[in-house]
């Protein structure tokens, strides 16, 4: 069977219906409607509905993912495997940022989620390990805190951060000083100085 | 240009989705990208709840499917900062526990404290606020005196020492016992024996038992004799069959980062041995 997809830009695509039936959408019209008629997508332009139909083409006969946990070990996993992509996927979804985030917003609009997963995959890879101005540079993003702001994000990340090279140090057994000499973040110490038995 | 840039092209349930894949320390760097990011993962529990995790060094416990105290992840992070104000603050939740009688030796791993008197065996598990663990008591019996004893909650394990006598020499049987039933060990080969050692001495003092994933060691100083023993507890093999010389130590780091480390100590050098 054959189905007639409409871009917003008004080009027509046909595409068999088991292609697609991968965008919850469309499977959710052909079951309510069926395949008589044109079905319009108005808000996937014709270069991006191209995109879209070869990713559903490929993977036309992939079973329908599960719904992923948001936390716990599931999540951790997730982190893991974030940079585990198919040399498919990784192919097609190596494009300008403009048209990768036209994607998304396609796949999102559509329920395609596989495709969506993949979009918002490589969006984070492209900011795993990147410096706060990094980020910005790449999505183009202004700086709107106040230097008052800033500032206090700076002491309360250097507090986290001299505890933490702390334990990584005595794990390593790196600190030789007495427990009692190790700097204590302000807020323990603040406390720490009025105890009350 | 939109405050977000060209992440305001990706609409709010989207970005979520884009920070299940980060961990908490690139989310954290995030918070400080921009306003509406920041707002964005302050409203999301899970980031903000995986941040908390990396910056205390924690992990997130595992899920069980029924009566989890802490089915949904504003729960965990509500109990998560809970706890840490509790340790930053030090506002200890005092809860005072009767021993049954003067402990003679006890161990305190993953919230259980064991103590051991003659021949029986006590296990405590504590009361935890954050585990949501009550406090359950149980005494387990045995045909023989412990010599020596240690426990790994997280394997449901048990292992106790043994002392035979006879004519003059002694030696050791390693007993591993589930935990919970003091049965023998379902994933355990059988009772771990040493070679014979020569009796007497002030061996009381000079006894050193640990396990460590599947790693049960023994290290026994007599009279400045040492011997150290490895066994994999699983299928019963010697992996250090009796090393012999002197100052040897070891510690087992049961912190959950290093799951299969011992660490070696002889005089002032120290050795870590991996995956054991």
């Amino acid at each position: 069977m054959i189905v007639s997809l409409v871009s917003s830009d008004g080009k027509l695509y046909q595409v068999d219906e088991a292609v697609a039936r991968r965008s919850g959408v469309i499977y959710t019209v052909l079951e309510d409607i069926g395949n008589q008629k044109p079905i319009p997508l108005l808000n996937v332009p014709s270069h991006v509905l191209k995109q879209v139909i070869e990713y559903c083409e490929y993977h036309r006969t992939d079973p329908l993912p599960q719904d992923a946990e948001w936390s716990g070990p599931a999540r951790a996993e997730l982190v893991r495997r974030k940079a585990v992509v198919s040399d498919w996927d990784k192919k097609f979804i190596d494009c300008d940022q403009t048209l990768l985030f036209e994607i998304i917003q396609a796949a999102s609009y559509l329920d395609i989620k596989p495709l969506l997963d993949l979009g918002c995959k490589t969006v984070a890879n492209m900011m795993t390990g990147k410096s706060v101005e990094d980020i910005r540079a790449l999505f183009h993003i202004e700086n709107d805190f106040t230097p008052e702001e800033e500032t206090a994000m700076q002491v309360e990340r250097s507090e986290f951060e001299s505890l933490y090279n702390i334990m990584i140090k005595s794990m390593a057994g790196g600190v030789n000083a007495p427990v009692t000499s190790l700097p204590i973040p302000g807020k323990a110490r603040r406390r720490l100085r009025a105890p009350h038995y | 240009m939109h405050e977000l840039g060209a992440l305001g092209a990706l609409p709010t349930e989207t970005l979520l989705n884009v920070f299940k894949y980060l961990d908490g320390r690139d989310l954290a760097r995030c918070l400080r990208v921009c306003k509406t990011l920041n707002h964005h993962i302050d409203q999301s529990s899970a980031a903000r709840y995986a941040i908390r995790l990396t910056q205390h060094g924690y992990k997130d416990g595992p899920r069980v499917a029924a009566d989890d105290p802490f089915p949904s992840t504003v729960s965990r992070l509500n109990a998560l900062e809970d706890h840490i104000n509790r340790w930053t603050s030090l506002d200890w939740v005092e809860e005072r526990i009767r021993l049954p009688r003067k402990v003679y030796w006890e161990e305190l791993v993953g919230g259980i404290l064991t103590f051991s008197h003659r021949k029986s065996i006590t296990c405590i598990q504590l009361p935890s606020r954050v585990s949501q663990y009550p406090l359950r008591t149980w005494t387990h019996q045995n045909e023989f005196k412990t010599f020596s004893f240690t426990i790994d909650p997280s394997q449901d394990l048990l292992v106790l020492v043994e002392i035979l006598n006879s004519n003059g020499t002694m030696s050791l049987d390693v007993h591993l016992r589930t935990l919970s039933g003091n049965t023998q060990h379902p994933q355990a080969s059988g009772i771990l024996s040493t070679p014979h050692f020569p009796a007497g001495g002030d061996m009381e003092n000079h006894f050193h038992l640990g396990v460590m994933g599947n790693a049960v060691a023994l290290l026994n100083d007599d009279e400045g004799e040492e011997t150290l023993l490895i066994w994999n507890w699983l299928t019963g093999e010697l992996i250090c069959p009796g090393t012999s010389g002197k100052r040897h130590g070891f510690l087992v780091d049961r912190t959950t980062d290093y799951p299969h480390t011992l660490v070696f100590f002889r005089g002032t050098q120290m050795r870590r041995a991996g995956a054991v």
